[in-house]
């Protein structure tokens, strides 16, 4: 299998699958991964890259489960150590990332 | 974003060129500009920062937040001398995502079955370079021992734009290269630029511990600006 979440995400949608692509467009201080890695989501959990160093990537994959069936959606998320959910969900190197999920139409 | 903007991500990939995708952060449609159309594209400057820093950019235009989000074709390295370690580092460097070409005109060596994976050229460098463009986003390592197989390699090099050079050999096959190289009109500053001997000073033994240790270097000269890298390097070197 391939580690590209873009190749992959369109074999899941030609398979039939639903599909969500999550990019990381904003860090700030000591991020896992630079702005423009990518997390491909496909509706059953199954995922392929990263946006962090494994930190924040459940809870990505269940933000892109709640829009994975409203395609052409958009969804922003802010992870960091300021964030409510730092202790569950935050990142330990003390960064901040912002995060972008697209919901992908399977226009045929 | 959609299925027909995925193929055509692929089909950019595939080509090899740079190209940027643009989207308005919150809103779904996303636009993707590939390179003959980058120049003309109204957010041009941001594009081309972009690609050129390799980072996806988010910006805020008039009162708007905008995501640039650039593809650049993959880091190429070319290894010449089909060698024990070129086998391992092909390996490694492959999976780093680098675009990986081996040279050696010797045919034992130069068999397409030690390197299953990989572009292998069965040619003298001086051939072999001519169909290969030696870019910023070029590394070059030369492993064979052979100054009358590296040597051309790396001159070649010298006077490319390429990322890195480097060529295997103790310190004292590094001097009497460096030796020659005077001799044929090369200045002390522009040899500066060959990392010999090569590889950050892990003390690798095996011709597998060599390439993590090669590999190590090219990526440090990769993602460190130019200032830092120097500075370092004598640190490393003087452990």
């Amino acid at each position: 299998m391939s580690n590209d979440p873009i190749e992959n995400a369109l074999n899941w949608l030609e398979q039939g699958h639903k599909v969500a692509i999550a990019t990381v467009v904003k860090t700030w201080g000591s991020a896992p991964r630079k702005a423009g890695s990518q997390l491909a989501i496909r509706d059953d959990g199954l995922m392929v890259g990263s946006v962090s160093g494994g930190c924040v990537e459940g809870d990505v994959v269940e933000n892109a489960l709640e829009i994975i069936n409203t395609p052409y959606s958009v969804k922003l998320l802010q992870y960091g150590i300021t964030n409510d959910t730092a202790w569950e969900v935050g990142l330990a190197c003390g960064g901040d990332i912002k995060i972008r999920i697209d919901s992908i139409q399977n226009d045929g | 974003m959609d299925k027909t903007l995925l193929k055509k991500i692929l089909e950019n990939k595939n080509k090899k060129k740079s190209f940027c995708l643009i989207s308005q952060a919150d809103v779904a449609e996303t636009s993707l500009v590939n390179n003959e159309d980058i120049e003309k594209h109204k957010f041009s400057k941001l594009i081309k920062k972009a690609i050129y820093e390799d980072k996806l950019i988010l910006e805020e235009i008039d009162g708007k937040e905008w995501i640039f989000n650039p593809f650049n074709p993959p880091v190429k390295l070319i290894i010449v001398g089909a060698v024990h370690v070129a086998q391992s580092l092909s390996i490694i460097a492959e999976n780093a995502n680098f675009d990986v070409v081996i040279i050696d005109p010797r045919e034992a060596f130069a068999a397409q079955d030690r390197f299953p994976n990989n572009k292998v050229i069965c040619a003298w460098p001086e051939d072999a370079f001519k169909e290969i463009q030696l870019d910023e986003r070029t590394a070059v390592v030369t492993l064979t021992h052979e100054p009358n197989l590296d040597d051309i390699a790396l001159k070649n090099s010298l006077n490319s734009k390429c990322f890195y050079i480097g060529a295997l050999g103790s310190k004292k096959t590094h001097k009497k290269r460096i030796d020659r190289f005077m001799q044929d009109g090369f200045n002390s500053d522009l040899l500066k630029r060959i990392n010999g001997p090569i590889g950050l000073p892990i003390n690798a033994q095996t011709p597998q511990e060599i390439a993590i240790s090669i590999m190590a270097e090219i990526i440090s000269s990769l993602r460190y600006q130019k200032e830092s890298i120097e500075e370092l390097r004598e640190n490393w070197k003087n452990r």
